[in-house]
């Protein structure tokens, strides 16, 4: 009797404490939940803090990339400025926008220099997220005229600039000269227009049964990116907003007509959405392209990729700054330019310390540190991958003219002829280039997801070119004449 | 002079209980100034334009008036968000259920079974998300390799308009082994003596599970549904990381559509708006669940 008892009052505890537990643990973890989707989700945001203090030497904060050519430049910095060390972070998403620095600004804890892409320049600087450096170039008598203009450009809001121009690159149309030659085609002479791409992308397909296994010509390359209909559009004359920055034109005709053709290429001559898209999502995240591979063509990429194509000793290849345009914009010339840029915090003490770093990473001092750092590097790498020949070692042009001269002198100089050529016809496109911090403006951010929803709307046959256009122009029209509303209000 | 000891300024409970409070204050700090704080924060700010980096300025209802007549993505990211709560959290109570019930048997290694299926949900999300871009790829990923041995051709998965939601439900449907360990513990806690008496009532195998083990298991399985479609609601990261809300937006789930307000347009007071909103919905969901409870949900000590 008693032990009945016992085992019954075992088992009321025990259905009690289940209860109370789950019922409870329920509750209280669901009202935590609950409440937790008040506080906006984000990533990581503002890293280390520590602004230096001010004592010999003076430390200061770098947001760019951590990797070994950041990290073995700032080593001879730092030899090279005995009064300042540098703490490294890295910038994080930058491309399409700057979550982690606007945040960190925004707190005032941002870093003291931060490495900025162009794409949404204006549209940062307008809101004052980086410090005017016109002060600094006036009393340093650093001359803007000395840098390639288009990025200064780009840099420069209401007459005043931002932040210096590190590097800069273009659109560059690469073709494939064996399967030129395969096709009987003249491998000298790439597609100068969208009729010539259309009348060679058939033949240079490669098919297997019914399978396009290479492809002559995929408009929507590489994959991940989400400015290919800005190249394409501008190779049809089409502009993106107004002169006076108040109007998006992102759904007139030159527009509309550059989408619907990138649809009729991957329809026509791609086999269709479905096999484009799966054969580009076969390369999504891979260290290599398929044009590196050999089984795209052609296609538009980005002069940066001539030193990375050195490393495919079986790739014939060629490729121009210019650009193939439509009939209607025929001899025109296309391009547009973007690249990195370094800035200083609004709110930091640390300018002069700053500003040391930023004329120094522009200068010669830098394209010799960086060249001696990355020659290094690609012997490593030559020797790790047991490449045939001589290491090719092709820098990053920078965009102040003497260090690009020096750049020049020092090692384009003895780079391969392929190479030699392609980055002359880099600097000609630069010329001619229109950069990217001016084809944004002020709802920067806003166009570029536009571009992307549009872009993929009508791959996807979800609209038409036309009803994707309009779609995308309402949203950034919107956030244009908010962006003007605010600014005129402050 | 007297004998007469000071009379003690605290009690013993009452110093006890000082010290308890002491011992919390540390948390309830934390809690005020990192929880309650935003999330009143965020309620005031849900009132406000505020875009980061200039002054935040009153605009009233403003925000929540254009969330509901002038916003489309509003619509189109709850519509998605529904999409995969409605999918995934039947789903995902299914097969934790069945994970459960399989691995409850008494097999040699079964320990290790276990472990196999609970190790999945330990993975980093990012990493998880990662890994299963490459599976769904659909050229060479795993799952249309495997299909294609047996002649049939895969979806696109991520790069599809029709199958981007159910790849990422299929993706978070590979973690539910922290679901199934909750559901293993509930189905092991159910008393021998209710199958016993079951089955010599002659209850057969499916009669026992319907009638015993379903109403022992409701509270663990109301727990797990409650969770679900909170976290569900809550869906980020791996739309975040394997689609980017695409293609077309369709993966552009509510919080990332909340993120994307907040964090790339910079319009703060509107995301604090929409984090409202999901919040008032989610808590009314869960109130309604609670009261509907009362009908499913079976404890024994209330019956006894």
């Amino acid at each position: 009797m008693t032990r009945v008892n016992s085992a019954a009052k075992t088992d009321v505890q025990e259905g009690i404490s289940r209860r109370s537990l789950l019922k409870n643990s329920a509750a209280v973890a669901g009202l935590a939940l609950v409440a937790s989707a008040c506080v906006p989700a984000g990533p990581e945001a503002a890293g280390d803090e520590g602004m230096a203090a001010s004592q010999e030497p003076v430390d200061i904060q770098i947001w760019w990339r951590i990797n070994p050519t950041t990290e073995g430049v700032l080593q001879v910095f730092q030899e090279q400025h005995p009064d300042i060390t540098v703490s490294l972070g890295d910038l994080g998403e930058a491309v399409y926008g700057t979550p982690k620095y606007v945040t960190a600004v925004a707190a005032g804890k941002g870093p003291d220099v931060s490495y900025q892409n162009r794409h949404t320049f204006r549209q940062f600087a307008s809101r004052n997220l980086y410090r005017p450096i016109e002060d600094l170039l006036e009393r340093d008598n650093v001359d803007k005229g000395n840098f390639m203009a288009g990025p200064i450009a780009d840099l420069t809001w209401q007459g005043t600039l931002y932040g210096l121009p590190h590097t800069a690159g273009t659109r560059y149309f690469f073709w494939n000269r064996t399967h030129f030659e395969e096709a009987g085609l003249d491998p000298d002479v790439g597609p100068e227009t969208w009729d010539d791409i259309m009348e060679m992308a058939p033949q240079l397909n490669k098919m297997e049964g019914d399978r396009i296994v290479r492809y002559g010509f995929l408009p929507h390359f590489p994959p991940g990116l989400s400015d290919q209909l800005l190249i394409y559009a501008m190779e049809n004359g089409g502009v993106s907003q107004s002169e006076d920055g108040r109007t998006n034109l992102i759904n007139t005709d030159p527009w509309v007509e550059a989408l619907e053709w990138c649809v009729h290429m991957i329809d026509e001559f791609g086999g269709g959405n479905a096999a484009a898209s799966s054969f580009m999502e076969g390369f999504a995240g891979q260290p290599v392209d398929p044009f590196a591979q050999g089984q795209v063509s052609m296609c538009s990429y980005g002069n940066w990729m001539i030193g990375r194509y050195a490393k495919f000793p079986d790739l014939d290849y060629d490729g121009t700054g210019l650009m193939p345009v439509s009939a209607a914009n025929e001899g025109a010339q296309v391009n547009w330019s973007c690249g990195w840029t370094f800035v200083i915090d609004p709110n930091t003490e640390l300018v002069e310390q700053g500003w040391e770093f930023m004329k120094w990473v522009i200068s010669e001092k830098y394209v010799r540190a960086a060249g001696t750092v990355g020659l290094e590097l690609e012997k490593a790498e030559w020797a790790r991958q047991q490449l045939p020949g001589e290491p090719i070692f092709a820098p990053t042009p920078p965009v102040y003219q003497p260090a690009m001269q020096f750049m020049l002198d020092e090692y384009y100089s003895v780079l391969p002829e392929r190479q030699k050529i392609m980055m002359q016809r880099y600097l000609d496109s630069e010329t001619f280039s229109v950069g990217c911090g001016q084809i944004a403006g002020l709802a920067a951010a806003e166009l570029w997801i536009g571009f992307k929803n549009a872009w993929e709307s009508a791959l996807t046959k979800k609209q038409t070119p036309q009803e994707a256009l309009d779609a995308s122009h309402a949203d950034v029209q919107k956030a244009l004449d908010a962006a003007w509303e605010n600014l005129e209000s402050s | 002079m007297t004998n007469a000891q000071p009379k003690p300024r605290l009690t013993n409970a009452a110093r006890e209980a000082l010290t308890c409070y002491l011992f919390l204050l540390p948390w309830g700090i934390g809690f005020l100034a990192f929880v309650i704080g935003p999330v009143a924060a965020s309620f005031v700010l849900g009132f406000m334009d505020y875009e980061i980096v200039t002054p935040a300025r009153w605009v009233g209802l403003a925000n929540y008036i254009e969330l509901f007549t002038d916003d489309q993505r509003f619509g189109m990211s709850m519509g998605n968000t529904l999409y995969y709560v409605l999918v995934f959290v039947p789903l995902h109570v299914i097969v934790a259920t069945l994970l459960a019930l399989l691995l409850n048997q008494k097999a040699r290694g079964i320990a290790v079974y276990r472990t196999l299926f609970y190790v999945p949900s330990i993975v980093p999300i990012v990493a998880g998300a990662i890994l299963w871009v490459w599976i769904l790829q659909p050229e060479w990923g795993l799952i249309n390799s495997t299909l294609r041995l047996v002649k049939i051709e895969g979806p696109l998965w991520l790069a599809s308009l029709t199958w981007s939601k159910p790849a990422l439900i299929l993706m978070a449907l590979w973690g539910s082994g922290a679901a199934m360990i909750i559901v293993l513990a509930g189905l092991q806690g159910v008393p021998q003596h209710l199958y016993e008496a079951a089955e010599i009532d002659g209850a057969n195998r499916w009669q026992r599970f319907q009638h015993v083990t379903l109403p022992m298991l409701s509270p663990t399985l109301f727990f797990i549904l409650v969770l679900s479609v909170i976290a569900s609601f809550q869906v980020f990261t791996t739309a975040y990381v394997m689609t980017g809300g695409g293609p077309a937006e369709s993966t552009l789930f509510y919080m990332l559509y909340l993120y994307r307000r907040a964090f790339v347009l910079l319009d703060m007071g509107y995301a604090a708006s929409m984090a409202w909103i999901l919040f008032v919905a989610v808590l009314a969901l869960t109130l309604v669940q609670f009261k509907l409870a009362s009908r499913w949900v079976y404890y024994e000590a209330e019956q006894s």
